[in-house]
């Protein structure tokens, strides 16, 4: 490697990293806590689903009919946006809002129970748990926040990668896991950032990089409604949406789903006018029936007014990444010894940046060259 | 021309050896996070065990350090 490459990716792995550490500290100490929302929630006392009995709300229980009914009486006047299924409890969600494209914080979710049907309220909000994950998602910013801390991210994978490259020549006269604990404080910062850095690599690069694509739900799905929906519905464009007066049976529509998908179970249907449907459909989205296909989608559209099926069709590679990511980011998927392993992990992040952010500040006077020099010195050795 | 190639070798050999055991933590952690969601019970055990190895090393090097 020359000394003009080592110079080049010493610049990106400073930049990138000064850029996006004041950010990447902030999501690793908001993200920390999201790691265990489920037991902090139960532990609070907000796990609704654990006290519910009967079978899942996805397979079996009340007409939807019914229950959707009961939702609109909670809420006169307004338009169902949503309807949710749980895979392990009778816990059924519907969401309400003004108009069939009311913005998010105009819609009001209920939950209910739909082995018995009763309502069980509005879900709570503005938590300790919603303003951490709101901080970590968006910083109560919308779209614009998030297009943010995805670009952070990008900066995240691009000083992991440059950090990785200035590794293997610093490391040549070294071998794994050199902590040198006798010589002065930078040489030991230095050592420990490397170390913990390295080592940290695949889990930061997976949750960084899946990161950057959650941050990307939103256009991500925008193209998925202005392109591969528009396509389904093709017979549909041109017409007025539908009225929500005239929207039709749901347990119909679902019969029709469910027929074109067989075997697979519902996760949550969009109501006509939102950003998941047309004017005119419900889109019943299905999980796959097997473990990896659970997180992959396929929507299932049915004339709202008829309950007639019109298509159903794989979401495109760029949503169904986007579906693969959510899990790969939160750590959720593999009981509480893999949340302990991200909680592990976010630990050493943070301790990554602090150390990072110290050797740049206790830096010298033309300190990019004296470095720049200590690492071509030793990878010219 | 024979040592100038074996040189280079030598050149490339010494750059790539640093990276053996980063590159090997790097792809048991990738493979450990991707098994996990391909199933349960046994498959999340594989995946603890491959995902924590990147923990045990750095251990390993604390209990080591000089």
């Amino acid at each position: 490697m020359t000394r003009r490459s080592i110079r080049f990716w010493f610049l990106v792995h400073k930049w990138s990293s000064l850029v996006a550490t004041a950010s990447l500290l902030m999501l690793c100490v908001t993200g920390l806590p999201l790691v265990f929302h489920d037991e902090i929630d139960a532990a609070l006392g907000e796990d609704y689903e654990g006290a519910l009995a009967g079978p899942p709300s996805a397979s079996a229980g009340r007409p939807l009919d019914a229950m959707l009914a009961t939702a609109l009486a909670e809420r006169p006047g307004e338009v169902p946006l949503f309807m949710a299924f749980s895979q392990d409890s009778p816990l059924l969600t519907v969401t309400t809002g003004p108009a069939p494209d009311a913005p998010g914080d105009a819609m009001t979710l209920l939950f209910f129970d739909r082995a018995t049907g009763a309502a069980l309220g509005p879900a709570p909000t503005g938590g300790l748990m919603d303003f951490v994950l709101t901080l970590h998602t968006d910083l109560f910013l919308g779209t614009p926040g998030m297009l943010f801390l995805g670009a952070m991210g990008f900066l995240f994978v691009l000083a992991l990668a440059s950090g990785a490259v200035l590794y293997a020549p610093f490391m040549r006269r070294l071998p794994f896991g050199t902590l040198r604990e006798k010589r002065s404080a930078r040489v030991r910062t230095l050592d420990r950032h490397n170390l913990v850095g390295i080592v940290a690599l695949g889990w930061m690069l997976v949750v960084g990089a899946t990161g950057v694509i959650n941050a990307l739900a939103d256009p991500v799905t925008e193209s998925w409604q202005s392109g591969e929906l528009a396509a389904m519905t093709a017979q549909y464009a041109g017409e007025a949406p539908l009225a929500p007066a005239d929207y039709g049976s749901l347990d119909a529509a679902m019969a029709a789903a469910k027929a074109a998908l067989p075997g697979r179970s519902p996760q949550f249907i969009g109501f006509p006018g939102g950003a998941w449907s047309t004017g005119h459909h419900y889109a019943i989205f299905f999980q796959g029936d097997r473990p990896l296909t659970s997180y992959l989608l396929t929507p299932a559209l049915v004339d709202a007014a008829t309950g007639e099926l019109t298509d159903a069709r794989e979401m495109p590679a760029l949503n169904q990444a986007l579906m693969l990511s959510k899990p790969l980011h939160f750590g959720d998927y593999g009981g509480l010894v893999l949340k302990l392993i991200w909680a592990a992990m976010t630990l050493l992040t943070i301790w990554v940046l602090w150390t990072g952010l110290l050797l740049w500040l206790r830096r010298g006077p033309g300190h990019t060259e004296r470095r720049v020099d200590e690492i071509a010195r030793v990878a010219a050795a | 021309m024979i040592t100038a190639a074996r040189k280079r070798r030598t050149a490339r050999a010494s750059y790539a050896r640093p990276l053996v055991i980063p590159l090997a933590l790097l792809l048991a952690t990738l493979a450990g996070l991707v098994i996990g969601l391909t199933g349960d019970r046994a498959r999340d055990v594989l995946a603890w065990l491959l995902a924590a190895l990147p923990l045990l090393a750095l251990a390993l090097a604390w209990a080591r350090r000089g």
